[in-house]
């Protein structure tokens, strides 16, 4: 989980390119990227695991008691 | 938060005095306990005495197999002291995981061990090395200095000066920590001192206790294998959202291990 201090320094910059098909030519923002990752992360998580029961957040408790056979706890309260 | 008086000491007697006038005065040193607790209004203190500038809570020196620290030294300062790092690097090491960069330039040794939290990271190395704790009123081994979870010996009025870590002949510090606050869920420090192994474990118990079992499996063969089959219980150990007590056990056996095989 990546937190202000583990940023480097970087700079802002802007590119237009206006979008054609809306009188502001405004478009959607960077959340498409995020939506998949989740998913591919689980489908990685159970063909490792070798099961399909593990609940999200596959924090690594977890993970450990899936390994170790035990019933997941659920998710965190 | 709400409001207080707040006073800048120049000197440890100038300290003793305000907090001794002050109807319910408490001390600041770097302020990453102190602070939060004072905005989210879980303290009232009328008196804030800010000892942070005092000069001789300063200072890092390394003097005949003794590494002595000021109370008011910042763990940023720690982290980056080739002193240190040439005389106990995992005690450098362990200064420069505590937290984030902010935290690590503000948040004191002197305030971390008499705030005694129970996940955090240096009454896990004042333990694991064998440390002295120096006060205004006296001094006291490590053992001694911890009494429970965020208590201490320390009297009211009591200041931490220094701190005394001898050196060892070879030490790490492994540490799991939890992905958004970086407290230890589990932290463990081992020291082989020449003359015995010292297990000192943070994070996982209502505060910093050793594991006799590994320290004397340690001091016949320090490996990680010596240590593989010592299991710890659970049984008085924390349960919170963040890690249950067994997974805290099991994260024990881990997290020593990896000291161990850092240490050499």
């Amino acid at each position: 989980m990546p937190r202000a201090g583990d940023l480097p320094s970087y700079k802002l910059a802007f590119t237009t390119t206006v979008c054609p098909s809306n009188p502001v030519g405004m478009k959607g923002c960077g959340e498409a990227g995020a939506i998949a990752a989740p998913a591919a992360f689980m489908n990685a998580m159970t063909d490792a695991l070798g099961t399909e029961d593990v609940p999200m957040p596959a924090t690594p408790q977890v993970v450990w008691r899936v390994l170790n056979g035990a019933a997941p706890a659920a998710a965190a309260e | 938060m709400y409001d207080f008086t707040y006073h800048k000491a120049g000197s440890l007697d100038e300290a003793a005095k305000l907090l001794k006038g002050a109807d319910d005065g408490v001390f600041l040193a770097g302020g990453q306990t102190l602070i939060p607790t004072l905005k989210q209004r879980l303290a009232v203190p009328s008196d804030v005495v800010d000892v942070g500038a005092i000069g001789d809570l300063q200072g890092i020196s390394v003097d005949g197999g003794v590494v002595t620290i000021g109370a008011a030294v910042t763990h940023a300062e720690v982290a980056g002291s080739e002193e240190v790092r040439g005389a106990i690097a995992a005690l450098a090491d362990l200064a420069g995981e505590i937290g984030d960069p902010h935290v690590r330039h503000r948040g004191t040794l002197g305030g971390s061990v008499a705030n005694n939290d129970p996940a955090a990271d240096y009454p896990a190395a004042c333990v694991g090395l064998g440390a002295t704790i120096e006060t205004t009123s006296g001094s006291y081994a490590e053992d001694d200095f911890f009494t429970g979870m965020f208590e201490t010996a320390l009297s009211e009025g009591e200041i931490i000066t220094r701190i005394s870590f001898p050196v060892p002949k070879r030490a790490a510090y492994a540490k799991f920590a939890n992905p958004a606050s970086r407290y230890a869920l589990v932290g463990v420090f081992v020291a082989d001192t020449g003359d015995s192994v010292r297990v000192a474990v943070t994070g996982a118990g209502p505060g910093v206790f050793r594991v006799s079992d590994m320290e004397a499996a340690l001091a016949k063969d320090f490996s990680a294998r010596a240590i593989a089959g010592i299991a710890v219980s659970g049984d008085d150990l924390n349960s919170d959202i963040h890690a249950d007590s067994d997974y805290r056990a099991h994260l024990v056996g881990v997290m020593a291990r990896r000291a161990v095989e850092a240490a050499g």
